[in-house]
């Protein structure tokens, strides 16, 4: 290594004065650039549009991009759909007392019992069914009463398969 | 490696290239994701239909050949499972039920204008028998499918259920 000559204080600053401009040349090769380069911003600008979108696609979509809804049961037809289940068993029950000339002690006596109905016996001719309609309240059939009757949308259910 | 332009290494993606194509992807999916579901949920509807349209159809032959319905009987259907809070290896069961359900009817009374020296043979009651297809499962879309696809049909609780003509009961 050629030794420097660092006895005047001229040489000495010369000497600095390379060291900082390499130090500064070393600076400027590795500085990150002051501004983003064009291409980054308008791919941020993009890709904030397009999330957006996805966004809008995903919780509200236009007519021509919405899939049908998927199929529910509104409360009403699940109030039908109780009266109904409570009618038929009664009538099954009232063809079983036909029959046997007396009550069932039990649904599960009868062949066609539906789920989702209560059986409440309160004698040996007196009954009630009872059933959970949409709104949690209940559906009840008594069987004093002399004939159970349909309710008018399960009358034109029945009219409406009978006729079929 | 030098230049007035050079800055650094080069390669690889940036972090707005990654979100440009996280972007991409979210777009294509809130476009394809509800009708993939859609999709499936059509499959598992068809699914049951047909094990119903069987059902029905082999009961009206046994109709058409003995003049009555089936007796009652029970079938689990295992259908794939698409909800997200499932398991993909789990399977929705639906359970497939027939019934044949009893009715009576019972004639009216003689009037009080017969005469009271006839004596009147109370007409007998006549039973019915109604044939009656459930389906058993906790999916609601599924139960609203099948309302929606069947006329004749309601739903109550976690059961669909579709009834069939009733036609008499042949003597025991």
């Amino acid at each position: 290594m050629t030794p420097v000559d660092t006895s005047s204080p001229e040489e000495r600053d010369r000497l600095v004065a390379e060291a900082l401009a390499d130090s500064e040349a070393r600076d400027q090769r590795y500085r990150p650039p002051s501004e983003p380069p064009k291409d980054d911003r308008w791919k941020g600008l993009l890709s904030l549009v397009l999330f957006v979108c996805a966004g809008v696609v995903g919780f509200a979509p236009p007519g021509w991009l919405a899939t049908e809804p998927p199929p529910t049961v509104p409360d009403a037809a699940r109030a039908v759909g109780a009266r109904a289940t409570v009618y038929l068993q009664a009538r099954e029950i009232e063809a079983f007392r036909h029959r046997h000339q007396r009550l069932p002690d039990e649904l599960s006596e009868l062949p066609g019992a539906l789920p989702g109905v209560r059986f409440v016996r309160s004698n040996d001719r007196v009954y009630q069914l009872v059933a959970r309609g949409p709104d949690g309240r209940a559906v009840v059939f008594d069987s004093t009463e002399p004939r159970p009757e349909p309710s008018a949308r399960t009358a034109a259910l029945l009219r409406a398969v009978d006729e079929s | 490696m030098s230049g007035p332009g050079y800055h650094g290494p080069s390669g690889g993606a940036t972090f707005v290239d990654v979100m440009l194509v996280l972007a991409v992807l979210s777009v294509v999916l809130a476009v394809l994701y509800p009708r993939w579901r859609a999709g499936v949920l059509d499959e598992r509807v068809d699914t049951v239909v047909g094990r119903v349209d069987q059902l029905v159809q082999a009961a009206e032959e046994t109709r058409s050949a003995s003049g009555t319905w089936p007796p009652t009987a029970s079938e689990e259907i295992l259908l794939p499972s698409t909800v997200a809070s499932q398991g993909d290896d789990e399977e929705v069961e639906a359970v497939i039920e027939w019934r044949r359900m009893e009715s009576v009817e019972v004639p009216s009374p003689p009037s009080a204008d017969a005469e009271p020296e006839q004596e009147t043979i109370p007409p007998a009651p006549a039973f019915f028998h109604r044939g009656v297809v459930s389906v058993h499962t906790t999916d609601e879309t599924l139960l609203g499918a099948l309302a929606r696809r069947f006329a004749g049909s309601f739903v109550h609780d976690t059961v669909w259920t579709l009834l069939l003509p009733r036609i008499p009961a042949s003597p025991d």
